[in-house]
């Protein structure tokens, strides 16, 4: 991984407010190609609204987007999904009526541009079908395949949100606390999951779990109260003292 | 899984052919009763892609409907154009008003949706009661003429009649192609869950529009039969009571099955007719009927089907669990 190589996400001077708060401000940093990034920060840090401002469900009051060298800033979501920007959320966001292997189709669909077709029966499209059971059996969860969405445990829907965000065949994988509210062996799973992803696909992870982040990720992020504190090396950033006092709590 | 599944094109075309032999024995009154009550069923059907698709419930369904038919009678009594063309106008004029309302409308959600599709189908009945000699006013326009379908003469009840059916039949069709294609798909996904939709790459709003606008030219198809079938268009082919009747035929038969709500809307037509002549209280029995769906059978007509199946299951002896899959394969 070359220093010099375009940032897969820049984010420059980010502000992000609502009403008279501040949730975001002046945050600056850039994610590499490949990189495992992660975002680290206690509650009300503004880590959930600079992936909702990324991916364009919040609209910063000042401050830069940049995907892949393209600036995406005034972007709806929905394009900037288009373009390889793809997310879980830190509620589990998925379709309940549906079943699992539809959830994954859904998203596969999109990304082939068949989407639009309004008179074959969905399930004829066959290239969506095979990368849906393709992801489901990539992922271990072939056996949740046919069952309804809403049946599903919490930590199957967790994974089965990665499977619906990877048939996005994504640049950029942004995971909101992928493990929280798992238990231990589930959390493990996932994790392993994590690891198992593309080495080649840039994954930014926010998590609360210290284990899982200084295991996953080899850049860290800290924010506090909306500014960004620290950045850089995860082996670094764990010892910097300013962040052992704002969130380690040494 | 294993359960064999008739296609849903099949079906619609089935009970086309089992309404039309229906309907052999029966005199002019029940022949029209049945047009009239397979127009408002083909209507819902239409509406549920909105409502049980799409998830937007409207109260101004209706207005699409009564627009046709507006459409069809002015273009036959005061344009004297031909009265396919006129009714090809109809329809397409309703259309073309739901594309240019669909981008404000589709802006709002929920209960806001519901009242601003109300005051829509308002100004629309507004405009159809004030318009003096044009809409006819109060009065509306009778004397819309039944066309002819080459040498096949519609005037008469019984042809009409089969007439309609070969239309609702390729309506329904087409909307259950529709529903379940992959855009059917996608409203069912808006419906679910419109953050991920967008997260995916879907633009909702067009998605929200598509159904709208789907589901008013569905509208639009019965309504022009509407008034072709009554000779008649007026304040009540498009005012806010058709509007709740339509809504509450989807939610009575079930949103999102589309079998349901086309049983439904025939069905509470059908109901109409019937008090009609024993009460003026239709609406009382209409909000009676409503409330009991809701409280009893929150899935409607199209959930009995299921609660039967699960009935006959738990019956059974708990000896034979096995059996189940058997039988139903």
């Amino acid at each position: 991984m070359s220093a010099a190589a375009t940032p897969t996400l820049e984010v420059r001077d980010l502000t992000v407010g609502f009403g008279g708060v501040t949730a975001l401000d002046g945050v600056t940093l850039a994610v590499r190609p490949g990189a495992r990034h992660g975002i680290l920060g206690p509650n009300g840090s503004g880590k959930t609204t600079l992936f909702n401002a990324v991916t364009g469900f919040v609209r910063p009051r000042a401050g830069r987007i940049v995907f892949a060298g393209a600036d995406i800033t005034g972007l709806p979501a929905h394009r900037r999904a288009r373009l390889g920007l793809a997310r879980t959320f830190q509620i589990t966001s998925l379709f309940p009526s549906l079943s699992a292997r539809a959830n994954v189709a859904m998203a596969a669909r999109e990304k082939l541009g068949v989407s639009g077709d309004p008179w074959r029966p969905a399930a004829a499209h066959a290239a969506a079908e095979e990368r849906a059971a393709g992801l489901l059996a990539d992922l271990g969860l072939r056996h949740l395949a046919e069952r309804t969405v809403g049946s599903l445990g919490y930590g199957e829907q967790r994974e089965l949100e990665i499977a619906v965000a990877l048939a996005l065949e994504p640049t950029l994988l942004l995971l909101d606390e992928p493990t929280a509210g798992l238990s231990v062996a589930e959390t493990g799973a996932l994790v392993e999951l994590v690891r198992q992803l593309p080495a080649a696909l840039t994954v930014v992870l926010i998590e609360h779990d210290l284990g899982v982040v200084f295991g996953l990720t080899d850049r860290l992020s800290v924010l506090l109260n909306g500014v960004l504190i620290a950045d850089g090396p995860t082996a670094e950033v764990r010892e910097d003292a300013r962040v052992k006092d704002a969130y380690l709590g040494r | 899984m294993a359960r064999a599944r008739i296609s849903p094109g099949a079906a619609v075309v089935a009970i086309g052919a089992l309404l039309a032999i229906a309907s052999w024995p029966l005199d002019a009154y029940w022949t029209g009763l049945l047009t009239q009550a397979v127009i408002f069923g083909g209507a819902a059907v239409g509406l549920d892609i909105l409502v049980g698709f799409a998830g937007m419930a409207s109260l101004g369904h209706g207005a699409f409907f009564g627009l046709a038919g507006y459409g069809l009678a002015l273009g036959t009594l005061r344009w004297g154009v031909n009265p396919w063309l006129a009714a090809g106008i109809g329809i397409v004029g309703s259309t073309l008003v739901a594309l240019a309302f669909a981008p404000l409308a589709v802006r709002v959600r929920g209960l806001a949706f519901l009242t601003v599709m109300l005051a829509f189908g308002q100004v629309v009945w507004g405009l159809a009661t004030r318009g003096g000699s044009a809409t006819g006013g109060e009065n509306g326009l009778p004397g819309v003429p039944r066309p002819s379908l080459g040498p096949w003469d519609l005037s008469g009840a019984e042809a009409f009649y089969l007439f309609t059916l070969l239309m609702a039949v390729a309506a329904i069709y087409a909307v259950v192609r529709f529903a379940g294609s992959a855009v059917g798909q996608s409203l069912i996904g808006v419906r679910d869950n419109e953050t991920r939709m967008a997260a995916l790459g879907y633009d909702v709003r067009r998605l929200r529009i598509i159904a709208f606008v789907v589901a008013a030219t569905v509208g639009a198809v019965f309504g022009a039969l509407s008034a072709a079938f009554n000779g008649f268009v007026g304040p009540g082919s498009l005012d806010w009571r058709l509007s709740a009747q339509l809504l509450l035929s989807v939610v009575v038969g079930g949103a999102g099955s589309l079998w349901g709500p086309f049983v439904a809307g025939a069905g509470l037509h059908m109901l109409e007719t019937y008090f009609a002549g024993t009460t003026q209280r239709w609406p009382l029995v209409l909000g009676l009927l409503y409330i009991v769906t809701v409280v009893l059978l929150p899935g409607g007509i199209a959930s009995l089907p299921r609660l039967w199946r699960q009935r006959r299951r738990s019956a059974r002896p708990a000896a034979t669990p096995r059996s189940r899959s058997a039988s139903e394969s």
